[in-house]
């Protein structure tokens, strides 16, 4: 497993450039990292949206344009929609999220994932380093599914479990979240935990291991916790402890965050507030994801 | 003691002395903390049961013979006579502790919402922030969050935070009818728009990051005067609170104080997301509060 985001970018530049579709990059700091990510000999950017907006702000940045490819669409569905169709016609490796709902983006995804893998579900994993943590972990899903029942649940596990693989993490340590409180404890959650860890037995999820601890209280009760004991994959019970979670960690923890959703196709989602480092840092997850055939059908 | 939250300790140095009524299992880290607040002249402790019989010398020992459920009662009862009584309960908080606050016919907590507030110092700028409701309410309503919210407050103005700033969270800052905790943090925004909450102003809904900053909020046309200057984070349930609260205590590192809020007494009690380190300053939470 990769221990942090540094090595990710090492990763990165050895396999790119690779063409890459940059959805609405009429915003500085995106078309800044698309920039960059030429220099750097990450990408080769193939921009997606209105040419005139495209222009304007790749001339505010100083981006000749000349040898970059444009797919003029103003519409952010069809926008959206093309992006996917590049993906599926190996054209790009993986979309970068600019200037635009992820809403777009999320609805291309699941109508491709429904086409191509209706047993999978698209789905949104942030990838996290954290002060004395010394490797990287994710949560999901932040992004996608607002209330996963158990089917929803596994489904997600199995596309985690799979990713995790292809970032070189064998045989990750799943932990399926729930709050601990000595008021009362929350049935359903508790049930799919447990169902998961059973399904995990019988390697229905891929290679890993459920834990049964269901939080950090439990997983370190004496509230010391190394590197090697962390899950590699939490498991949140709904959208918003997933959002609110991913965003505290580089908020308020003083970490740093990676939002990639991964369906039929690896979408790199960063927030649209995200600034130059997180986006140059996501072409960088992007090119290392869809190398590992993270967007393949599992 | 955590010298981060400095500030609450001082303030507390400056209240009246109050008795201070304990019940519980024994605790010997709860007990060193409480003589340490008689010393600083915080309270007049009096422990309440069998399990503090012979724990702690120098402190006066109520019904001594009794078990952890009649202690508690008596001590809740004793709280409750005072002025402005304050308990001091050294777990567990199960079930048994938790049905004889909220009881309803003893009246120990009638109509009220029992909430818990979490105090954060902040790492990036050492703000004191209030979270809730990490502990209790597993899946507020409306009507749950407007006293949780409440709750907050109170606890807010009694840290010396005059106009307290809140955060409605949830997982995006549009209001969204799949999302039922966008509606809900749209309406408590709207509430206090409306001078229902008084002299506090609820932003919602908001996402972390546009929440936690004034440039994320604004690059998505938020205009409010909470982004980046967050007093209170209200969560949308208690998975997200909770769970929240521990990472940023546990792989955060950040010291946690907490209090639970809306009883008729004041209540101090360390729940799982803090360490023992913690008693003191939840002490002084429950004597501020």
């Amino acid at each position: 497993m990769y221990r942090n985001f540094e090595e990710i970018m090492v990763k990165a530049k050895e396999i790119g450039p690779r063409k890459v579709a940059v959805l609405f990059p009429d915003d500085p700091d995106v078309m800044r990292a698309a920039r960059d990510g030429v220099k750097e000999g990450l990408i080769e950017p193939v921009l997606v949206g209105n040419r005139l907006r495209i222009e304007a702000v790749a001339n505010e940045i100083n981006l000749p344009l000349k040898d970059i490819q444009i797919f003029d669409q103003e519409d952010p569905q069809e926008a959206a929609n093309l992006c996917l169709d590049m993906v599926k016609t190996g054209k790009v490796a993986f979309v970068v999220k600019g200037n635009i709902l992820t809403t777009y983006l999320y609805r291309a995804l699941i109508q491709a994932t429904k086409q191509l893998a209706p047993d999978q579900v698209p789905c949104t994993l942030c990838f996290h380093e954290a002060p004395d943590i010394d490797k990287i972990f994710a949560i999901t899903d932040p992004g996608v599914n607002i209330l996963p029942d158990l089917a929803l649940k596994e489904m997600i596990l199995v596309k985690a479990v799979n990713i995790l693989h292809g970032l070189g993490c064998g045989r990750p340590k799943v932990m399926v979240l729930a709050a601990y409180h000595g008021n009362e404890s929350n049935p359903s959650s508790v049930r799919d935990a447990v169902a998961l860890k059973q399904l995990a037995g019988e390697g229905r999820l891929g290679k890993c291991e459920v834990l049964t601890a269901q939080n950090l209280y439990q997983a370190f009760p004496d509230r010391n916790v190394q590197t090697e004991d962390l899950p590699d994959i939490f498991l949140v019970p709904n959208i918003e402890t997933g959002n609110i979670l991913v965003k505290s960690i580089d908020h308020i923890v003083l970490g740093n965050r990676q939002g990639m959703t991964f369906g039929t196709a690896v979408l790199s989602t960063p927030s649209r507030s995200d600034g130059y480092e997180t986006r140059m840092t996501n072409l960088a997850f992007g090119l290392v994801l869809a190398a590992s055939g993270s967007g393949e059908m599992v | 003691m955590s010298h981060d939250f400095e500030k609450i300790i001082r303030a507390a140095d400056q209240k009246e002395r109050k008795r201070l009524f304990i019940s519980g299992q024994p605790d010997p880290i709860a007990m060193t903390s409480v003589l340490k607040a008689r010393e600083r002249g915080w309270v007049e402790p009096i422990a309440c049961g069998s399990t503090f019989t012979g724990m702690a010398s120098e402190m006066k020992v109520l019904c001594p013979t009794s078990g952890i459920r009649e202690a508690r009662e008596e001590a809740l009862g004793l709280a409750q006579t005072e002025e402005s009584g304050l308990l001091l309960d050294t777990g567990p908080l199960d079930a048994g502790f938790f049905s004889l606050v909220a009881d309803k016919k003893t009246g120990h907590n009638h109509e009220h919402t029992l909430s818990y507030v979490s105090i954060l110092i902040a790492p990036k700028d050492g703000r004191l922030t209030l979270l809730t409701d990490t502990l209790i309410n597993n899946q507020p309503g409306l009507e749950e969050k407007i006293v949780i919210t409440e709750n907050a407050i109170g606890m807010a103005k009694a840290l010396g935070i005059q106009r307290p700033k809140i955060a409605a969270l949830s997982a995006l800052e549009l209001v969204n009818p799949a999302l039922p905790s966008t509606l809900d943090a749209a309406i408590l925004s709207k509430m206090s728009e409306r001078g229902q909450f008084g002299d506090a102003i609820i932003e919602g809904p908001l996402a972390m990051d546009n929440a936690e900053s004034a440039s994320a909020a604004k690059h998505k046309g938020i205009n409010s005067p909470v982004p980046g200057d967050v007093d209170i984070y209200l969560f949308p349930d208690l998975d997200s609170a909770n769970l929240t609260a521990q990472f940023l205590a546990w792989v955060g590192l950040c010291p946690l104080g907490g209090v639970l809020v809306g009883a008729k007494v004041s209540l101090v009690v360390r729940s799982m997301l803090e360490p023992p380190e913690s008693w003191p300053v939840n002490l002084a939470l429950g004597l501020l509060l």
